[in-house]
């Protein structure tokens, strides 16, 4: 026979588990912070707004911690090329496009934990200012394991992200970033 | 049966209270762990001016490599904070305050800020503290939690300009003011 006490602690336990868990769980795959997709970049309206509840401010403490607000910067995120498949080291990208309607923009690889990602070269970003533009303004920027000529930048051979960040976007920009003209990801080929 | 039933009530309920709790702490609990690995880059209630991101950063997710972070960590305990900082010309450039909740109560840029420098003075929410006089401005900013942080960010827009941003923002400093007394 279990005693009492000890039916009691199991159950406190189970209980605390199950809830700090199931909240853990909802705060990472079920926030619905990405509420604003475009192809293959996402964003969140949540960051920099109002928090109005508990709930909105844990979403945005854990998917956007010190980011700026949305008349500060807006920030886009691609875990995937133009057409789904997860962005991988293995394989060779180009991102162009036209600039996005902002003040400035930069394009920023990270690794699957969040952080720049080593390289020797510190190849972390490519900026409006300094990409190359072809005759219509247009930029292509490569991304690869390996070293490119031209703007280029370093994936590492894992698993990675790009961020693409707006700072101080148009008003039209703020209102609708669902309607950005972001840069396309193109996978030119894998090895 | 009665007394499973009453047991798994008993746990679903709690199971319910404690995930809304989590909730409720997830972002104080964040920002403490945040601010402690600031805090141990460089103290409390003074400026930091951590060097341009690179792979080694590893304290905040996502830095980026073209901005310039510099930051204050604050306590008002030890008395009301002032900031002083230069605005550099023709970059973007901000300073962002955070409450201890992660709330971001208050943004300047450098286009909002005209004169060249911005001056703040951040005092705690609740009303004892009165606001002491200040010279015009000076930016009066009440803090809704008594820890918090300042963050400054600089964009390096060309490299060239990397050396003259880095020695304008490490002229922003950050102190802690004596507490005028309780009167």
């Amino acid at each position: 026979m279990i005693g009492k006490a000890w039916r009691v602690a199991g159950l406190l336990l189970l209980a605390t588990l199950a809830g700090a868990g199931s909240a853990g769980l909802r705060l990472k795959f079920l926030s619905g912070a990405d509420d604003i997709r475009l192809g293959p970049w996402r964003s969140s309206s949540l960051v920099g707004s109002a928090q109005a509840s508990a709930w909105l401010r844990a979403v945005v403490a854990v998917n956007g911690i010190l980011a700026l607000n949305q008349r500060e910067a807006i920030y886009f995120t691609a875990l995937a090329d133009d057409d789904g498949r997860p962005l991988s080291g293995a394989c060779r990208y180009r991102v162009g496009g036209h600039d996005v309607a902002a003040r400035w923009w930069s394009l920023t690889a990270y690794g699957a934990d969040r952080f720049l990602i080593p390289n020797p070269g510190h190849r972390y970003s490519a900026t409006q200012n300094t990409v190359a533009r072809a005759a219509d303004g247009s930029y292509s920027i490569r991304i690869s394991r390996e070293p490119q000529a031209g703007d280029w930048i370093a994936s590492g051979s894992g698993r990675f992200v790009l961020t693409l960040r707006a700072y101080m976007p148009s008003p039209a920009l703020a209102d609708h970033p669902e309607q950005a003209g972001l840069p396309g990801i193109v996978r030119e080929g894998c090895t | 049966m009665k007394r499973a039933a009453t047991w798994l009530l008993a746990g679903l309920l709690l199971a319910g209270v404690v995930h809304e709790a989590t909730i409720l702490a997830t972002p104080r609990l964040l920002m403490w762990l945040v601010m402690r690995r600031l805090a141990a880059l460089g103290g409390i209630g003074h400026m930091v001016h951590a060097p341009r991101a690179d792979e080694s950063r590893r304290q905040v997710v996502m830095p980026s490599p073209d901005l310039l972070y510099s930051w204050c960590v604050y306590d008002l305990a030890a008395g009301p904070l002032r900031l002083h900082a230069e605005v550099p010309a023709n970059t973007y450039w901000s300073l962002s305050a955070y409450d201890a909740r992660t709330d971001n109560f208050y943004a300047v840029n450098d286009r909002d800020a005209a004169a060249g420098t911005v001056e703040v003075l951040l005092l705690p929410a609740d009303d004892k503290v009165a606001a002491p006089a200040v010279a015009a401005g000076v930016r009066v900013l009440r803090s809704p939690s008594r820890r918090g942080l300042l963050l400054l960010r600089t964009l390096v827009d060309r490299d060239e300009r990397a050396a003259e941003l880095d020695s304008a923002r490490r002229r922003a400093s950050c102190d802690v003011l004596p507490s005028a007394g309780a009167g």
